[in-house]
C-alpha cells in the first residue's frame, strides 16, 4: 500500500475583498493546485521542486489536514485525509520550519513537551523522547531558552524537533533547509536519506534545485499550481537533464504576478 | 479520559508559565480589581442609602452584576485573543495538526481560560469581602454549585461563539465589544431591568445572563436554597445546555470552512 496517493487533487482560492474595494474589479479566483495526482511509496523521498508560489506549501498543507481540497482525493497509508482527517494526522508529521508555529513565550522543551501531550506520545516515554529529539536536532544546550530569542536556523531545526516527536510513516517538510548553515544543511540532507532508509515515506518541498537532487529519489516539478515534470533520480534521466527540464519547464515559466497572488493566497 | 486530563493540564501548564512571563500583567491584574471595587463602592455610596434596586443595597447588587457580566465578556475576549494569538503566531494550525481533535484543542484551551477567570472571580470577591465589607454570606452549597456550573457551561458556549466569530470574520473582537454593551444595559447588572422602558425588558428577559445575574444575587446575598430558586436554575440550565450545543455546532462548521477556504491561520 502506498504511503501517500494523490489523485486529481485541485485547490482554488478566493481572495475577499473589503467593503472599501468593491469599486475595483473584482480579482479572479487563484488556482493554487490543478489536477495534480502523485504516488508515494514508503522508504521513498519525494521532493516538491518549484518557485514561489507553485503550489508545493498547498499541496503540503492539504495532505496535512490543514485544508480541505475542492476535488479529488488524498489517502495516506490507505485512510482518506478527507473523510479520516483524525486517523491520518496520527501518521503524519508537517515540519512547519518557521518562527510562526511555536509559543514564544515557552522555552523549546516546554513548545515539545506540549506538542508531545496534544500528539499523544505516550507519558511515560515524552520526556525522553523530547530530549532524543532535542539531541537529534543539536538544540539540546539551547532548549531551556524562551524560542522568542531563538535564530531563523534554530526555528528550522525546532520545527524539525516537532515533527519527529511521534515517528511519523509519513513526514513533510517545507522548505526545511533555509537558514541553515552548510554544515548543518549537509548533516541534514544525510539525517533525510537515513531515515527514509529506515521506511519513513518524506515528501520535501524546496525550490532550491541542489537540495532537491541531493536528497530525492524522485523530484515532482511544479509550476503555477500545475504538476510540470516527475522524473526519478539517476534512473533514465541524468541530472544535468533534469536541470534543463527545470529551467525550461518551471522556473522561466511563470508569469511574476500571478505567481505572487497565488504565493500570497497561499501562504495567508 | 486520562489521556484527556493529561491534555488538560498541559494547556493549563501552558497558559500559567506564560502568564507568569509577563511579570507586569501579573502585578498589575490585582490593582485593577480593587481600583474597579472602589469605584463601584463609592457609586453606590454616592447614590445613596436610599437606593435599593430590586430590594437588595445597591453596592452588593452592581458587585454581583458587574462580576458576573464581566467574568462572561473578559472571558469571551480571551476566547478571541486566545485564538488571535494563536493565529499571529502560527501555532492554531499547528494544534489542529495534532492527534488532538480540533474541538477538544478548543475546549481545553477554553476550560484552562476559565479556571483562570473563575479564580479571578473569587479573589474579586475577597477583596469586596474584606477590604469594603460588601454584605455576602456564605451561601448554600448546593445552589451555589449549579450557578457556577451553569455559568461555566455559559462562558464556554459564548465564549466558543466569539471563537467563532474571530476565526470567520478576523475581527471577533468588535462583535464582542458590542455584545458586552448589550449585556452592561440589559442584564440588570448596573440598574434594576424595571428601569428600562417596557419594549426594552422584552430584550432583558430574553437574554439568559439576565436570569442569571438575578440567581446569583439570591445565592450570595439572601442565602437562597436550593428549592426556593428549582424553576428559574432549572431553566437556565436547559437553555445553557442548549446553548453549549449550538455553539459546538457553530464552531465545528466554521472551522471546517475555513479549512475549505484556506482562512484558518488569517487574522
Amino acid at each position: 500500500m502506498p504511503a501517500l496517493v494523490l489523485d486529481s487533487v485541485s485547490k482554488t482560492f478566493f481572495p475577499r475583498l473589503g467593503l472599501l474595494d468593491r469599486s475595483r474589479s473584482r480579482p479572479g479566483p487563484v488556482h493554487a493546485l490543478c489536477n495534480v495526482s502523485l504516488t508515494l511509496e514508503r522508504g521513498e523521498v519525494l521532493v516538491l521542486l518549484g518557485p514561489n508560489g507553485s503550489g508545493k506549501s498547498t499541496l503540503l498543507k492539504l495532505v496535512a489536514t490543514m485544508l480541505l481540497p475542492d476535488a479529488g482525493r488524498i489517502e495516506v497509508d490507505g485512510t482518506d485525509a478527507v473523510r479520516h482527517a483524525q486517523q491520518v494526522v496520527r501518521k503524519i508529521a508537517l515540519a512547519v520550519t518557521s518562527e510562526r508555529s511555536f509559543f514564544p513565550r515557552l522555552t523549546a522543551r516546554e513548545n515539545l513537551e506540549f506538542y508531545a501531550t496534544l500528539d499523544e506520545v505516550p507519558a511515560a516515554l515524552r520526556p525522553r523522547r523530547v530530549e532524543e529529539v532535542l539531541e537529534t536536532t543539536g538544540l539540546a544546550s539551547a532548549a531551556g531558552r524562551l524560542v522568542q530569542s531563538y535564530s531563523a536556523g534554530m526555528y528550522r531545526r525546532l520545527g524539525i524537533a516537532r515533527a519527529l516527536l511521534k515517528n511519523p510513516a509519513l513526514l513533510l517538510l517545507d522548505e526545511p533547509s533555509s537558514s541553515l548553515d552548510p554544515e548543518t544543511t549537509a548533516a541534514f540532507w544525510a539525517w533525510v536519506r537515513q531515515s527514509a532508509c529506515t521506511g519513513t515515506a518524506i515528501v520535501l518541498a524546496t525550490h532550491n534545485f541542489e537540495e532537491a537532487v541531493t536528497v530525492g529519489s524522485r523530484v515532482a516539478m511544479f509550476r503555477l499550481g500545475e504538476l510540470a515534470a516527475c522524473h526519478e533520480i539517476g534512473s533514465r534521466i541524468s541530472v544535468e537533464e533534469l536541470r534543463r527540464t527545470y529551467h525550461q519547464n518551471v522556473q522561466t515559466a511563470g508569469d511574476p504576478d500571478k505567481l505572487w497572488k497565488v504565493h500570497s493566497a497561499a501562504s495567508l | 479520559m486520562l489521556l484527556l486530563f493529561e491534555k488538560f493540564l498541559s494547556f493549563l501548564r501552558r497558559d500559567l508559565l506564560i502568564a507568569s512571563r509577563y511579570r507586569g500583567a501579573f502585578v498589575l491584574w490585582p490593582l485593577s480589581m480593587v481600583t474597579e471595587l472602589a469605584g463601584a463602592y463609592y457609586l453606590a455610596r454616592a447614590i445613596g442609602a436610599g437606593f435599593r434596586p430590586d430590594g437588595f443595597e445597591y453596592f452588593p447588587f452592581l458587585l454581583v452584576g458587574t462580576a458576573i457580566t464581566q467574568l462572561i465578556v473578559v472571558s469571551m475576549q480571551a476566547f478571541v485573543e486566545s485564538v488571535r494569538d494563536a493565529q499571529l503566531s502560527g501555532t492554531l494550525e499547528m494544534m489542529l495538526a495534532t492527534a488532538t481533535r480540533p474541538l477538544t484543542v478548543m475546549l481545553m484551551s477554553a476550560a484552562a481560560l476559565l479556571i483562570g477567570r473563575l479564580i479571578s472571580l473569587v479573589v474579586y470577591l475577597a477583596f469586596a469581602l474584606l477590604l469594603f465589607r460588601a454584605p455576602i454570606h456564605t451561601p448554600h452549597l448546593a445552589p451555589l454549585a449549579v450557578v457556577l456550573l451553569v455559568l461555566s457551561v455559559m462562558t464556554v458556549s459564548l465564549g466558543l461563539f466569539a471563537a467563532s466569530l474571530q476565526l470567520y470574520f478576523q475581527r471577533g473582537a468588535a462583535a464582542i465589544w458590542l455584545f458586552g454593551t448589550v449585556l452592561w444595559l440589559f442584564s440588570g447588572s448596573l440598574f434594576p431591568v424595571s428601569a428600562l422602558p417596557a419594549a426594552l425588558r422584552t430584550i432583558s428577559r430574553m437574554l439568559p445572563v439576565t436570569y442569571l445575574v438575578n440567581v446569583t444575587r439570591e445565592v450570595l446575598l439572601v442565602r437562597a436554597t436550593l428549592t426556593s430558586l428549582a424553576q428559574p436554575l432549572l431553566i437556565l440550565t436547559a437553555v445553557t445546555g442548549l446553548l453549549l450545543v449550538v455553539s459546538l455546532w457553530v464552531f465545528s462548521a466554521v472551522l471546517r470552512n475555513a479549512r475549505l477556504r484556506g482562512t484558518l491561520s488569517m487574522y
